[in-house]
């Protein structure tokens, strides 16, 4: 593991101050190492500081204490190298769905020729062929959150850091976005980090499973999933898949009283 | 800021948006839809007809003097025979020009000082104290002095026009400017995206509902600028003649002037409805201000 890892946390602290009662701890002296190509998920009660966690490690926040690497150099990974997908799609809305998916390439001064074959291939992976030159307004939450995964791979990112992405979406439209997503891990390799608090989300999509406790949020366990891949739909009813949800929901039970 | 009450919070938005494959509403037959959208154009017809037959009743029996409001069938006429005479095109002309080059001067001067200002923030904070006085003061009043420096030419109507318009676009856009949605700003950190790309991608196409409303508002505010400007002194134009028409009691002429005068104002508004639809079509509710008209 130690020799395959991609991205390091080491004693990760943060504390948010507040006006009226000084600082107030998120997340408390948090060390993770994550390997690359893994598929890891990070689950918790709601102010556990899972979200805290992400935006650290994808360097959007800075930690009040404690270090990041990425690939052994210290710092959180460079945006060229990343992905994120926000719990909302946070698409720009005057742009079409195409210049949308661009916007990496056009931030990053990247070639503009090579990112444009790569977004159609993307929309077709993600099933949002015909939707090129529609405008965001035009489309369906899920289909709104597949373009925000779309973008977040156009640079063929080494990791990619998902929060909460379909917290917002029908159980319907969640299930078959897991099946993109796992797709999607499967076909670029990439180390994905993704947030949830949705239990067998979790372990449909990950090789492990970290779970957190609140107060200040740090981490209780870290669970590994152990079931075959591809995983489908039928997946959900297994009796082994039934079993790793529950062991996951122990350990969730006990975080979530602890 | 009471001609904005801009206000655009980026909560209270509906994530899921419509669903996939959601059910349409039920169909109903074509010519019965049709008909419910004729029902209250032709509804208000009958008032618009209605309200004109009772005037010009009331004006021919006598229960109100002609002098107070002519029958409608009078002003009709008034502005037909202006319109054979030809005496309403200069002053429209003039009264058009004004608008159009006053509106042109405030939102170039609004929409470039208002980035300015949003850019710099000190310059901003130091000016802010002026800009609300000045905001707050009825920019018509300062008619009557704008005559007293630039004369009764077609400069100073253009000024007081620019007046009046300047403070709504310059307030709108720096309010658009200075939106911040905190999701499009993570995005952009996370993209790696610089200041000045952030300000390019996001910040600036966001400001542009605002600046339309702004826009908006203000090519309203121009019209009136120009009316009160050729009220207060000035050589041409529909406020002129409407001046006119009123010293030799000649009512309505007046109304005549009035008519023309509304009928400019609907096709303003038009205008720029027709133009912020064009460039806002994107806009949905978390990301438009709050003002309409």
């Amino acid at each position: 593991m130690r020799e395959s890892a991609i991205l390091d946390a080491d004693g990760v602290s943060k504390s948010y101050t507040t006006k009226d009662s000084g600082p107030h701890p998120a997340l408390s002296n948090v060390s993770l190492t994550v390997a690359k190509g893994e598929f890891l998920s990070i689950i918790g009660p709601s102010g556990c500081g899972k979200t805290t966690l992400l935006k650290i490690c994808a360097g959007l926040l800075a930690p009040s204490t404690g270090s990041l690497s990425f690939k052994k150099r210290p710092g959180p990974p460079r945006p060229r190298s990343m992905g994120v997908v926000f719990q909302t799609p946070a698409l720009l809305p005057w742009r079409t769905v195409r210049d949308n998916v661009l916007l990496p390439a056009i931030i990053q001064h990247a070639d503009r020729k090579a990112a444009e074959v790569r977004a159609v291939e993307l929309l077709e992976m993600l099933n949002l062929a015909g939707t090129a030159d529609k405008y965001p307004f035009q489309l369906s939450g899920g289909m709104q959150q597949r373009v925000a995964i779309a973008r977040s791979l156009l640079l063929d990112p080494e990791i990619i850091f998902m929060d909460e992405p379909f917290g917002a979406l029908d159980a319907m439209t969640r299930e078959k976005l897991n099946i993109e997503v796992q797709n999607v891990h499967a076909r670029t390799g990439a180390t994905i980090i993704f947030v949830t608090h949705n239990i067998s989300e979790a372990v449909f999509l990950s090789d492990r499973i970290v779970a957190m406790s609140a107060g200040p949020g740090r981490i209780s366990s870290i669970v590994t999933v152990d079931l075959p891949r591809p995983r489908t739909a039928n997946s959900y009813v297994l009796p082994e898949f039934r079993e790793q949800e529950r062991i996951v929901r122990d350990v969730f039970d006990t975080a979530a009283t602890s | 800021m009471s001609q904005t009450a801009v206000h655009a919070s980026a909560t209270g938005r509906d994530p899921t948006g419509p669903t996939e494959g959601a059910p349409r509403r039920s169909p109903r037959p074509r010519s019965l839809r049709a008909a419910r959208h004729l029902v209250y154009p032709l509804l208000s017809l009958l008032v618009l007809a209605v309200t004109l037959g009772a005037f010009e009743i009331a004006s021919r029996q006598r229960w109100i003097s002609p002098l107070m409001v002519p029958a409608p069938s009078s002003v009709w006429e008034a502005l037909t025979v202006g319109f054979e005479r030809g005496i309403y095109w200069d002053h429209l002309l003039s009264t058009l020009s004004a608008t159009a080059w006053g509106f042109l001067l405030a939102t170039g001067l609004g929409i470039g000082l208002g980035g300015l200002l949003a850019a710099l923030r000190p310059l901003e904070r130091v000016l802010y104290p002026f800009i609300v006085a000045f905001q707050s003061t009825p920019k018509i009043a300062l008619a009557p002095l704008v005559v007293i420096w630039l004369g009764f030419g077609v400069t100073s109507k253009i000024l007081v026009v620019a007046l009046v318009t300047f403070f709504p676009i310059l307030v709108n856009t720096m309010q658009g400017l200075r939106l911040r949605d905190r999701e499009r700003q993570e995005l952009m950190v996370a993209v790696g995206a610089t200041k000045w790309q952030t300000f390019r991608y996001v910040r600036l196409p966001g400001s542009v509902p605002f600046v339309f409303a702004g826009l908006h508002i203000g090519a309203i505010f121009a019209l009136l600028g120009a009316v009160v400007a050729e009220f207060v002194g000035s050589s041409s134009g529909l406020g002129v003649l409407l001046n006119a028409e009123r010293a030799s009691f000649n009512v309505p002429g007046v109304f005549a002037v009035l008519l023309i005068l509304m009928a400019l104002g609907i096709a303003l508004n038009a205008v720029m409805k027709a133009l912020e639809r064009r460039f806002t079509f994107w806009c949905r509710e978390e990301d438009s201000p709050s003002t309409s008209i």
